[in-house]
Formats: C-alpha cells, structure tokens, sequence
C-alpha cells in the first residue's frame, strides 16, 4: 500500500482569515491524507523550513487578504534556493483568474479559488502526487 | 386570541391538511425531503395563530422604543429618521483613503466607516519587514498620528460620524482620533461614531489579536474607561458578530457568542466603575445579514430581546435607554456571501441583505459590493451599494411603518424558536464559567469549526444552494478580468518613504521616553490609576508610531499564541 500523501496547509502573511484553511484541512485528513497546519501568520521562511521537515508532498497555501503574488513567489522561490523539487505548490483563495495563470508559469501546480467542490480538490491533489 | 377562536383555528387548519393540501401533496408532492432554516430550524409549510398561541404580545413584544425592544429601539423608527448608510473603505495612502472618503460624502454618505491595513491592525508600521506586500491593501496605512490628521482632513468631526475598525490596535487608533478632534477645535462631546474595538472575537473568529487574552481585555477597559472621559459621545467599542459568522458560525451562534462576548466588556466596564447605565446608552453592535432572509430578521429581534433582558434582569439596568440593543446591519463578505462568478449579481445579494437590516430595524446599514469577492471595494462598486440602500429608503415604501414584519406567523414563530436556541447557548456559556473561561477551554473555538465544516459539507452536497457556483452554473461562463481596485506599488512605497522621513524629523529623545512610560504602567496591575491610554495618548502627540508603541507593550505582555 501507498504511504499517503502529506500535505503542509500553510497560511503567509498578516491575513488571519483560517476559516477556509481550517475546513480544507480536516476535508484532506477526512479523504485519507496526512495533513499539518501551521496555524497563522507565517512567514515563507517557516513554511519552507516547515514543509522540509516535515518532508510532505506538497504545500498547499491559503491567502485571502490580497499579497498572493508575493507570498507565493517567495515560497516558491525559498524552495528553489534549498534544491528542493519534490515539493509541489497550490494555493487556494479568492485568486483573481489573470494572476492565477501567472502562478502557475511560475510553478504553482494548482490554483484553487472559491467554489470549488472539495471532492474536485482532493482528487486534483491525488492526480498531482500521482504524476510526480 | 381567544380560546374558541384558536380551537376553531385548529380544527380548520386540518381540514385543510388533509383536504386542500393533500391534493397537492399527491399531485406535486414536494421538492425537497426538509425544509430548514440556514442554521437548522426545521420550516413547516404553513404557520398560522396556533403557532403563537403561548405568546404574550405585551411580553414579548411591547410597542417600539420601549422595553423589551423586540420591535425596535425607537418608537417611530425611519418616519422620523433614515438609517444611517455607511460604505466600509479605505486603502492605499492616508491621501488616496481622504480623497475617497470626501467623495462618498459629497455622494450623501453620512458615516464614514474606516478600514485599516492589516499592518496598522496588528501593530507593525509599514517599513516592518513582516509589513512588506501588505502595505494599503486591505485598508489604509495607518503609522503616525500624521496619517490620521490626512485621513481626516477636511472633513468635520461634528458632522460625520467616524467609524473605525480596529481592535486589537483600538488603544493607538483612539488616541489619535481623539487628538485629531482636539486639533480640529471641534467640540468633543459631538463626536459621534465607534470604533470596533470587540477584541474577544479576534480570539474565536477574525484572529487579528496581538496580546494574550487578559491584557488584551485589560486594554478594552482602558479604552472604555478614557473613551467616557475625553469623547463622551463616541461608542468605545462595538461587539461584532460579523467576523463570527464570517469564520463559519451559523446564526445561532454568530448571535450567542456575540451577547456573550458584549456580556463580558460590561461586566469588566463595571469593575472599573462604569455602571452598566452609564455604558448601555453607548452600546452599539454589528450585526451581520445572511442569506437566509427571515431567519436573520428573527435573529435580530430575538437578539434586541434578549440584550434587553440581560441587561434589565443580570446587569441591573435601571435607564430603559441601557437596554437597547442599537445595530449597524451588515453583510456576510467573501466567505459565504459574495461569489466571483457573474459579480453583478452580487448586487442582488447586497441588496437582500440590506433590505433584511433595514426590516430589522436597524439604525444603520451597509452591504458589500459586488466586487468584493475579487477585493476591496472600488469606488463606483461602492457607490451602487450605496445607491441601493437608498432605494430602499426612498423609493420601496417599507420604512413607512414600524416593524413591519411583526406579527406575521412566521416571523413570530421563529423569532421565539431562534431566542430560545440563543439562550441555550448562553446557559452554556455560563456553565463553562463564562464567555473568557470557554474560549480559553477552546469551546467557542471547535463550535465554530463544526458548522463551518457541516456548512462546506452541505454546499457540497448540494444540501445547500449557491446559484451559479452549485447550481444553474453557467458552463460557457468565462471569467472576464473584472476591474477591481489595483492598488499602485508606488504608492506603498511613497508610505514608507514618508514614514521613514518623518521619523528621521521628529524629536527622537522625547519619543523614547513616552514609550519608556507606557513600558512602566504597563507593568503595575490593571486600574483606573493605572490606564494605559494616558501614556498612549501622549506618545501620539510625540508622534511615536504604532510599531514603537505596540513593540513596546509586547515587551510587557507578550504575544498570544493559538493553541
């Protein structure tokens, strides 16, 4: 049998707003993964040194307040700086459309935005693990 | 209702089921298994006087404007005056967020109701490093009671009220307010307006808290206690249940732990000798409107109920006036609210929502606007949400009466049902050694949770509808680029280039020792003697900043940490 997947459901910045992050991760951990939340206001430096630790397979990050494209760069760009490539990114949040394909040009696996039906996530985060 | 009457109501109401609707039943049969109300209440087909056949009108419901306020707070409510409308906003520079405010209120706007950055909201200045991206972008730069004096330019301090959120960061926020107020000249009895200021619901639900809870409730009561003193007028603070909600609540609870948590600042206001009549007349409270439109109506009349209760019956109020339960209405936002799909029809949700305050009774109301599920709000977004509370007012007719939902059946009935859930909670609460006690046990905490899972779960099975995003979606739909607020890089940058310029100009020496001061009476025990607002309010006019001052007080007390 397959070990499952873990997965680090982080929160960046100074938005406190976990409803979304909290309901995500017990959804994931209902669907059978191992999930770890780290709670709010985290910097990128510690989801990165966090999801290396913990040695999950992806990050999934939850932003509302508006910084994604920063946060996420940075994530993305911490995880190239410690040759990290096993670790995929997504992101969930009210994302607007044209920033979510600069996300993903710049490596984001997966953009989630609201409205989307959890079954549709979980799935999607299985097929991502799959492939890799 | 007399008895026969009722008895002949009852034998009617059967024939009827098993006559008249039964045939319809067979025919039609019904579209769902149960019918329920957003938060649980099972919904019967029909409601009739037997419903309230235990009810007491003169107990329960009274007449407007008088105890126990089920009916309202004034006795001719929007006959004599419109509800107050109120668009929450702000961003970008402390210039950009004045130019805005003066623009909406030359459009009629009669409040301006202030957001600030998150930045400001936690305590960092906007050149802290964990400041960096966040800068003006959920609200205005707030550093220095320089921004303050630019948000405020030219708009009278007698005239508008001013509303602010802010809580964790309210004793920075109204120190400079009140300075601001000085140096206008204005007369500071008529400073109207509040500050949010709630900061037990950071700690369940909006989670902007900087200290832990204790000196975090110590602060209230410093704002509390300077607030009657300096601005006699303006509200202090005003629980909120919006956040609450917000963070997956149902109404039930949205409204349970939002008395429980306004329950408590009275009681720790009356410790520090402010008697519950002295601070009733100054309560306000947000109270937000779901999608569920009558069930939000009944929760706010139950509400006004209770508070008045509570505050007759456990606090010992003896001014009517202190047993009113005066609310801005607002909206469910981003969460649960507001879909990105097809914005426009946001603004039907708005206006639902706002036309559930305005039959609520409330004294002032704002909605969302249609963009909010892309960001804050634009201007002209803005303006429409506005524009539709005036229809409302202006144009529908329903602010002719009072109350004008009372006594229909339904209403009736499900203000009863929603009061007596409310209550359970509240006797809970108090089992728990009150509202501090259950969230420091986690209680509030893992409530929430559970409904906000059970909600997602029901959107999931479609238990619960949301048109275009579980149903009726529009497969063709193409996302168009909607053109909400931007804010300009530059603009974050001019921030804290002005900041730094501004500090390298002050008198460095004079504003280490403010702080050095507030480090002090930090230290001794809570007390009238012992207010932190003084220090605070004389570290403003130093021109400290909001970093030095709440860096300062995390020496002291230390950061709150989620369990």
């Amino acid at each position: 049998m397959k070990p499952p997947i873990r997965i680090l459901i982080a929160k960046p910045g100074l938005d406190s707003h976990d409803r979304g992050a909290k309901v995500i991760a017990r959804a994931l951990r209902e669907a059978g993964m191992e999930v770890i939340y780290t709670g709010i206001r985290r910097t990128p430096e510690e989801i990165v040194q966090a999801a290396i630790e913990e040695d999950v397979n992806l990050i999934g990050l939850s932003i509302l307040a508006g910084a994604h494209m920063q946060l996420t760069g940075r994530v993305l760009e911490l995880l190239a700086k410690n040759q990290v490539d096993d670790i995929k990114v997504i992101l969930g949040g009210p994302i607007p459309p044209k920033d979510g394909e600069q996300l993903k040009q710049m490596g984001v696996a997966e953009v989630f935005t609201p409205g989307m039906r959890i079954k549709e996530i979980s799935q999607r985060i299985y097929e991502l693990v799959e492939r890799s | 209702m007399a008895k026969n009457n009722l008895k002949e109501i009852g034998e009617k109401k059967n024939q009827w089921q098993t006559k008249t609707l039964q045939k319809q039943l067979e025919s039609l049969g019904e579209r769902k298994e149960k019918f329920e109300t957003d938060s649980g209440i099972p919904v019967k087909s029909l409601y009739t006087p037997l419903d309230l056949a235990e009810s007491d009108y003169l107990k329960s419901l009274g007449f407007p404007g008088e105890y126990p306020f089920t009916r309202g707070v004034d006795p001719n409510m929007y006959r004599s005056q419109i509800y107050k409308t109120a668009q929450f906003t702000g961003f970008a520079t402390p210039a950009e967020t004045n130019q805005l405010y003066r623009r909406l209120l030359a459009q009629g706007m009669t409040s301006l109701y202030m957001a600030c950055d998150l930045p400001c909201q936690l305590g960092y200045d906007s050149d802290d490093p964990r400041a960096e991206e966040e800068v003006g972008k959920c609200g205005v730069a707030i550093n220095s009671l320089l921004d303050m004096e630019t948000i405020l330019e030219g708009i009278d301090l007698n005239k508008t009220r001013v509303t602010i959120v802010a809580n964790a960061n309210a004793p920075v926020i109204l120190a400079m307010l009140d300075v601001v107020a000085e140096r206008q000249g204005v007369d500071k009895t008529k400073v109207t307006g509040f500050l949010q200021n709630d900061v037990m619901k950071e700690f369940i639900a909006r989670n902007t808290y900087i200290f832990p809870i204790d000196p975090s409730l110590r602060l209230h009561s410093d704002t509390i206690v300077f607030c009657k003193k300096n601005l006699p007028n303006f509200h202090p603070f005003n629980p909120i249940s919006y956040q609450i909600r917000e963070a997956g609540a149902n109404a039930i609870q949205e409204a349970a732990f939002t008395l429980a948590n306004a329950a408590t600042y009275v009681e720790n206001a009356a410790k520090r000798g402010i008697p519950v009549d002295e601070l009733g007349p100054l309560f306000f409270t947000i109270i937000v409107n779901h999608r569920d439109f009558f069930e939000e109506i009944a929760k706010i009349r139950a509400m006004r109920r209770i508070w008045a209760r509570l505050m007759k019956e456990k606090f010992g109020a003896k001014k009517e006036e202190t047993c009113t339960l005066r609310f801005h209405a607002s909206q469910g936002a981003v969460g649960l609210n507001l879909m990105r799909s097809l914005p426009e029809a946001n603004i039907v949700r708005c206006t639902l929502a706002g036309f559930a305050g305005v039959l609520s009774g409330a004294q002032s109301v704002g909605t969302r606007t249609m963009d909010e599920a892309y960001g804050i709000p634009s201007a002209k977004a803005s303006l429409i949400s506005l524009r539709a509370l005036q229809i409302i007012a202006e144009e529908t007719g329903v602010t002719n009466t009072v109350d004008p939902l009372a006594g229909s059946y339904f209403v009736e009935w499900l203000t009863n049902q929603v009061e007596e859930k409310i209550n359970q909670y509240l006797v809970k609460i108090d089992e728990l050694g009150g509202m501090v006690s259950a969230i420091k046990k986690g209680y509030i905490q893992k409530e929430i949770a559970q409904s906000s899972f059970d909600y997602e779960m029901d959107l999931e099975e479609k238990r619960k509808v949301i048109v275009g995003m579980n149903l009726h979606v529009d497969p063709m739909e193409e996302y168009e680029e909607h053109a909400c607020y931007q804010l300009d890089p530059a603009l974050q940058q001019d921030q804290i280039r002005k900041l730094k310029e501004f500090k390298s100009q002050r008198d460095q020496k004079a504003v280490t020792a403010s702080l050095a001061v507030i480090r002090q009476v930090a230290g001794r025990p809570e007390g009238n003697e012992n207010n932190l607002m003084v220090p605070i309010k004389e570290a403003i006019k130093g021109y400290a900043t909001i970093g030095e001052i709440f860096s300062t007080l995390k020496e002291v007390f230390g950061e709150y940490q989620q369990a």
